[in-house]
């Protein structure tokens, strides 16, 4: 089991260097040069300071010559210095990390929280109202760009009702609240973007749910338990869900990646000061150290994601728990 | 020798759901199982004997199956009249049951100790590891508080099914049902597991009723016999008089297709055609068309169960028109 993990572990390298080539590669592919952002809506740049800043980033030379020199400063875990403001790449990071941490754990939480209990009510009671009801809600879950789902909550709740703000992580007077208050603003921005990242996966996890404990309630050691004469409650919640729920564990590693995939857009959608939104701008401006920084970074919590997944599938499997 | 009646099925009627229509699986069945008897049900795969087991336990998947008449009484009250709290007393307590593949009948994710003390926990209402070691020493595994913290899959089948049979002896039932045990396992622990369930029927005076497709493994076991053929029964008696004289053309073509050890050089005479599908039972006697002596009536009645022999309290009966007796 220990050597299993280690393994798993030590996997992650190359994964994580294959990613790293892949997203420079592609960067390089995308049109426009970063200088070209900063040069050419500027009358008093000349051609000639142009080649100077280009030279200045190194970025004259071969794209595989600046990979290797990325790659070379990567490995001493230098992420170099953004092309915009010239600040320290990691800091940059390290800034917007809690935030997007903090709402992408959360969304997690929701969706399991959620999800687990409407999937496991719906399979009990299989074809009743309340399973059709949710099976047209996930439906619908499924069909709806979350981006327009976006939009539509912030036009309802945050206009409309104007009952949450719909951007942003605090309010202009953050600072002179308590902080019991600062909890509670923090808390009401968090509502919509927490809820529009988590909708599809809630959807999509209540409905596996559902259908993975209908598949267990089949099988033969459901039938044992209910001829032991035990109770319906101690035969589904101790017998069938302990088994329906293995499954469920690894998408916890499919999610977070989708999630952090998604912080992109929604934490740009919602001006919410997160790694997504950091990454979004520098792309669009092709400051290629903030892209690395952050591809890096989204990849080593995907890769963690996944990673966990693995342990915590060896825990609740006692099959997987004993293997070599 | 004539025992307590423990078991009594009257005119059992089961349709199973099939793609939306409603097919027959178990008709007519009458049957009767005494206190400290074996009886065996044989018949081929597909022919409602499962059924009739599962039956006994209200076991059935509910939205699938539905039980369209009849009585089963346990013990002189109807097990399909019921309610939760004393079908709960029932299974697991009375009446227990073991099934066919042992691989998948055990719940992976839970250690041995853990299903057999539940089963203590749920009828006895305490949970006594003492209890379950000395179970698992009864059924003879090896080492019984190193399976006790096992998981299933750490043991073999023919382990797993001494597994299953500790949980059903675990609260003393009046009733084992034992659902082709022996299927699944090697022929070696075939007979290792069969002789463990008669020692401890005899031990523990509980009735067993065996469940199989295998003629040669009741012979020298069970009491009675009662053959099923698509859903009803045409033959039932004692099991050395059955095997010794079968009236039935169905239970004399099982018998004659038994390969034996002297018979030597001859074909295995086996019964033509095929079982038929419970969506196109034949008319009248559902096996005239694989029967050599099918005359006139077999396609137009369904032969009626009638008692044979000269006294009054014997045991056989058939369902045959060639067997034209006093109806029971």
């Amino acid at each position: 089991m220990t050597g299993y993990f280690f393994r798993r572990l030590f996997l992650m390298v190359p994964l994580l260097w294959g990613i790293t080539f892949v997203t420079f590669g592609v960067m390089q592919l995308a049109p426009g040069k970063p200088v070209d952002v900063m040069t050419d809506m500027n009358v008093k740049m000349s051609a000639e300071s142009k080649q100077k800043l280009v030279r200045l980033y190194g970025l004259d030379k071969p794209w595989y010559v600046q990979y290797g020199l990325w790659l070379k400063r990567f490995v001493r875990l230098d992420f170099g210095r953004s092309f915009k403001d010239d600040r320290s790449v990691s800091r940059k990071i390290l800034e917007r990390l809690p935030a997007t941490l903090l709402l992408n754990v959360l969304s997690l939480l929701l969706i399991f929280v959620v999800a687990i209990p409407i999937g496991v009510a719906s399979a009990v009671r299989q074809n009743s109202f309340f399973d059709k009801g949710m099976t047209v809600f996930v439906f619908i879950g499924f069909s709806i760009p979350t981006v327009w789902l976006a939009l539509l909550m912030m036009i309802a709740f945050g206009l409309k009702l104007g009952w949450l703000p719909i951007s942003g992580l605090r309010s202009l007077n953050y600072d002179e609240l308590s902080w019991f208050g600062r909890m509670a603003d923090v808390a009401r921005h968090l509502v919509l973007p927490v809820t529009v990242s988590a909708f599809t996966g809630l959807a999509g996890l209540s409905r596996y749910m559902r259908n993975g404990l209908l598949e267990v309630i089949r099988q033969d050691y459901v039938r044992t338990a209910r001829a032991k004469g035990l109770p319906e409650s101690t035969v589904i919640y101790r017998h069938a869900l302990r088994n329906a729920l293995i499954p469920v564990v690894t998408l916890l590693g499919l999610y977070l990646p989708e999630l952090i995939g998604g912080s992109f857009i929604f934490e740009t959608i919602f001006a919410y000061p997160g790694m997504g939104r950091l990454g979004f701008e520098a792309i669009m401006a092709r400051d290629y150290p903030v892209v690395m920084g952050v591809g890096v970074i989204a990849a080593l919590l995907t890769l963690l994601g996944n990673f966990l997944a693995d342990v915590a599938y060896g825990y609740v499997d006692p099959r997987i728990r004993h293997s070599k | 020798m004539t025992r307590d009646s423990l078991v009594r099925i009257e005119h059992l009627d089961i349709d199973y759901r099939q793609h939306g229509v409603w097919v027959p699986v178990v008709r007519d069945v009458s049957f009767e199982l005494r206190e400290r008897e074996m009886v065996s049900l044989v018949g081929e795969s597909g022919c409602g004997k499962t059924t009739l087991a599962l039956s006994i336990l209200r076991l059935l998947p509910e939205r699938e199956s539905a039980v369209r008449g009849g009585r089963i009484l346990f013990d002189g009250s109807d097990v399909l009249r019921m309610d939760p709290d004393g079908l709960r007393s029932l299974r697991g307590g009375r009446i227990s049951m073991i099934f066919q593949d042992p691989f998948s009948s055990l719940n992976p994710v839970l250690t041995v100790g853990e299903q057999v003390e539940e089963v203590l926990e749920c009828h006895e209402g305490r949970r006594d590891p003492a209890r379950v070691k000395s179970l698992l020493e009864r059924v003879v595994l090896p080492d019984p508080s190193r399976i006790y913290s096992s998981f299933p899959h750490q043991l073999s089948g023919g382990q797993r099914q001494r597994v299953m049979i500790a949980m059903a002896i675990a609260s003393s039932p009046k009733l084992l049902i034992a659902d082709e045990p022996t299927t699944a396992l090697d022929v070696t622990v075939q007979k290792e597991i069969l002789d463990l369930l008669t020692r401890l029927q005899d031990e523990l005076g509980m009735s067993v009723l065996l469940i199989t497709h295998n003629l040669g493994l009741v012979a020298e076991r069970s009491h009675r016999l009662a053959v099923m053929y698509s859903g009803r029964l045409v033959e039932s008696g004692e099991t050395a008089a059955v095997l010794a004289s079968p009236r039935h053309p169905y239970t004399q073509g099982l018998i004659q297709s038994l390969p034996r050890i002297r018979r030597t050089g001859s074909r295995l005479p086996m019964l033509p055609g095929q079982p038929p599908e419970l969506s196109r039972i034949p008319s009248g006697c559902a096996f005239h068309p694989r029967c050599a002596k099918v005359f006139a009536p077999c396609s137009r009645e369904i032969p009626p169960l009638k008692k044979m022999g000269s006294s009054p309290d014997s045991d056989e009966a058939v369902a045959c028109h060639l067997f034209g007796g006093p109806a029971s």
